[in-house]
């Protein structure tokens, strides 16, 4: 696999851009919005959510052509774009671009709006629009079709597997010389559901152990992390080297990472808890919330990390020798500079994990044989 | 694109409606005759209903899994996977001690445990699942991983109508690039009120039973049904001793980047996906000895496939399986797939059913009736929702000849 990271696009509650993500981190902090309140007489209760605005897509994309878009493809969209535009990546230079989007939900709001009108008013003449983006691949159709891009496209919908298997995916078109780049990201959409179960979720753990209550207690986030990937390049403007993005089972054979390398962990699952991680780890889940494509925002920091050379303050340490540990503000520091693991545990029993390498280390090591994947 | 290694297929296993395993599902394919009904499973409001193709009950055998499993789409996958297992010889011991992925196509996927968290949220109740749980629920991957103990990655592609035709491509690469050892590859969907109804939203289900290709078409009929295979790396087959039923030889996507329901007018991104394929095991058209068409019903599919079959395949006969099994959407390339290396290993091609007045618009049609071919190569293609072409090329000889 030869893959660098040449643009990225996020947007999140934190605000939209690769300079509004990093003046949160720099900050450490990102106030939650409350969008609806929960009243049943078993629960009661504010849901409050990191939300993120696509205003800004107009921008790229004439609001006329917007119309029929719903907020998830919005989200992906504006991911896409800012992507791109930050790679610095016309359409001359783009060649025959892949796209692979990540999902845990899909489009959540149309697919529930979807469901109640067949299921409850047992309509058969429903909205065709909303039938048609609540198709978990409607947010690649719209990016290809807006982008007018002819390469492959591809949804992947594992839950909170479905970043690192995005990236797997996006690195065996790059090495196959399907395509001669990729843009590849997650996207997930708040909704009154998940923002329901979110909250219940958080009530149910509070009593539980410090380390699970810290990270069910996240507020529920939406937004997307897009990038663009191209093959092995020592651009100077690049970000970082994809060295390997894999998932497999827990009980399966161990990852191998650089002895002191930093490894940021996606929390989101309680195995995180009861895992034993031999190197520095952090946690940057307060800056975008609770989101199974999380793990994308956390491949966005360290990409930034390693290209800028700062650190940012974590939410929430997971040493090997102090799991539950929660201690806001807690700077990283004493850690390999040259890589970065992103890790997630997954609710099923597997571990995704997506290394980094700077680009100072490639050149360092050329020559040397990587591993290529996991 | 470079010339690709082939990728050995050492068992494959599929039920719909034609049958309950694959021998049986090509021999009814052969007979010519066809199942279409109402619903049985489904709250329908329109009337008369539309008709649909479900696999028959009782289709599960829960003898042969080591854990309960109750949901119909996992256990459809679950069935196919058995199959596929026994027919490449291997047993769950083997499996374990195997880096053994698992790369499944499906539209229905999660959508499935939505049923379950809206009801609850439209009534205001405390959560009966979590959206965790409703992953964990729904998710036939996951399943299949479990109740096999499987080491390797797993994961679900939601591209639509061509899930799995896109399954079975990334599996390969994860065989070529040495990801696992083998991957279970393939696609499952069950029927399910929210496409039943979505597809009538759009206007393109039939009140009849479809008719491929016909002058007289009118749309699709929803089907539903699981089709898996056993891809392995070639030190895995020379180690076991097995010979291989079949390669994928090359695969091939592209996007039309057009309109989110309506294929490009020219047949844009089928036409790239499809060249890609055959570019990936260089390969010719001429060196197809025929087309498992999409083949839906629907006026647009048919026509653009149609077109595009004329400029690259004029020889190649060509037929749809959609007339006897129905559209099964995330299961389709995966159904077609293994079809097509059934008709490879038969010599022949079922005729395509309901195809008979042939369309004056159209500048080919299908075969009527079953047909001898010549070769050991053939190609199955997918149009999907978002404009998703996908292409899979398989042979049931390594070297395509």
């Amino acid at each position: 696999m030869r893959a660098t990271i040449t643009g990225i696009g996020v947007v999140g509650g934190f605000g939209c851009g690769v300079s509004a993500l990093e003046m949160a981190a720099a900050d450490n902090t990102v106030i939650p919005q409350k969008p609806f309140k929960i009243r049943t007489p078993d629960l009661q209760a504010d849901i409050s959510g990191f939300l993120a605005d696509t205003t800004s897509l107009a921008d790229f994309v004439p609001r006329k052509a917007l119309r029929r878009i719903d907020h998830f493809a919005r989200l992906a969209l504006l991911g896409s774009y800012l992507a791109i535009e930050d790679a610095g990546l016309d359409e001359n230079r783009r060649g025959r671009m892949g796209i692979v989007v990540a999902t845990g939900y899909g489009s959540t709001c149309d697919t529930f709006d979807f469901l109640n009108t067949t299921l409850d008013e047992d309509d058969p003449c429903s909205s065709p629009i909303r039938f048609a983006n609540s198709v978990h691949s409607a947010a690649a159709a719209h990016i290809a079709a807006f982008l007018g891009e002819h390469g492959p496209t591809l949804s992947i919908n594992q839950y909170d597997m479905s970043v690192p298997l995005a990236f797997l995916a996006a690195c065996q078109w790059l090495e196959e010389d399907r395509v001669d780049s990729v843009l590849v990201g997650g996207a997930d959409e708040f909704s009154r559901a998940m923002g329901f179960y979110t909250q219940h979720l958080q009530s149910e753990r509070k009593s539980g152990p410090p380390s699970e209550a810290s990270v069910t207690q996240t507020p529920v986030g939406e937004g997307s992390a897009f990038f663009v990937l191209e093959k092995d390049s020592e651009e100077p403007s690049s970000y970082a080297h994809v060295d390997s993005a894999g998932v497999k089972a827990m009980n399966g054979s161990p990852y191998d990472m650089p002895p002191g390398a930093l490894m940021i962990v996606n929390p989101g699952s309680c195995r995180t808890a009861s895992f034993q991680l031999n190197t520095k780890c952090a946690s940057f889940a307060h800056l975008y919330g609770h989101l199974p494509v999380g793990m994308a925002f956390d491949i966005a920091l360290a990409a930034i990390m390693l290209k800028t050379g700062r650190r940012y303050p974590s939410g929430l340490a997971i040493d090997g020798d102090r799991r539950h540990e929660t201690t806001p503000s807690r700077a990283v520091q004493g850690i390999d500079h040259q890589h970065i693991g992103c890790l997630k545990f997954g609710l099923a029993g597997d571990i995704g994990l997506v290394v980094l390498t700077s680009g100072q280390k490639r050149k360092d090591d050329r020559g040397s044989s990587q591993p290529v994947s996991e | 694109m470079r010339r690709l290694r082939p990728v050995a297929i050492t068992g494959m296993g599929c039920l719909c409606a034609a049958g309950l395993d694959l021998p049986s599902c090509a021999d009814f394919l052969f007979r010519g005759k066809r199942n279409p009904a109402p619903p049985s499973r489904l709250a329908v409001a329109s009337s008369p209903p539309y008709p649909v193709f479900e696999v028959p009950d009782p289709f599960f055998d829960p003898t042969l899994l080591n854990h309960a499993c109750r949901l119909r789409n996992s256990q459809l996958a679950l069935m196919a996977v058995s199959e596929a297992i026994r027919d490449a010889g291997l047993d769950r011991r083997m499996l374990g001690a195997e880096r053994v992925g698992i790369c499944i196509g499906s539209s229905v996927d999660e959508s499935i445990g939505n049923r379950v968290l809206r009801q609850s949220v439209a009534q205001a109740e405390i959560p009966v699942i979590t959206p965790d749980h409703r992953f964990l629920l729904s998710n036939p991957a996951v399943h299949i991983a479990q109740e096999f103990e499987l080491s390797g990655p797993r994961q679900t592609v939601v591209n639509a109508c061509a899930a799995s035709a896109d399954a079975i491509g990334l599996a390969a690469a994860w065989i070529r690039q040495g990801i696992c050892d083998a991957v279970i590859a393939g696609g499952v969907d069950e029927l399910y009120q929210v496409t039943y109804n979505g597809f009538i939203s759009l206007m393109n289900s039939d009140r009849t039973p479809c008719k491929p290709f016909d002058a007289d078409r009118n749309g699709l009929n929803l089907g539903e049904g699981a089709a898996m295979m056993i891809l392995e790396t070639e030190e895995l087959v020379r180690r076991r001793s097995k010979s291989p039923r079949a390669y994928v030889l090359g695969y091939g996507a592209a996007s039309d980047a057009y309109h989110f329901t309506t294929p490009h007018p020219e047949g844009k991104g089928l036409r790239l996906a499809i060249m890609e394929a055959l570019r990936a095991g260089s390969l010719n058209p001429e060196d197809m000895a025929f087309v498992n068409a999409h083949g839906t019903g629907t006026l647009d599919n048919d026509r653009i496939e149609a077109h595009v079959f004329h400029q690259l395949f004029p020889q190649a006969p060509f037929f749809s399986t959609k007339g006897y099994i129905g559209h099964t959407l995330g299961a389709a390339g995966a159904i077609d797939a293994v079809l097509t290396i059934a008709c490879l290993e038969q010599g022949k091609i079922p005729g395509s059913a309901g195809f008979s007045t042939p369309d004056p618009e159209l500048p080919v049609s299908p075969v009527s009736d079953v047909t001898a071919i010549s070769g050991s190569i053939a190609i199955s293609d997918t149009l999907a929702f978002g404009g998703n072409n996908s292409a899979l090329v398989l042979g049931i000889e390594e070297n395509g000849t």
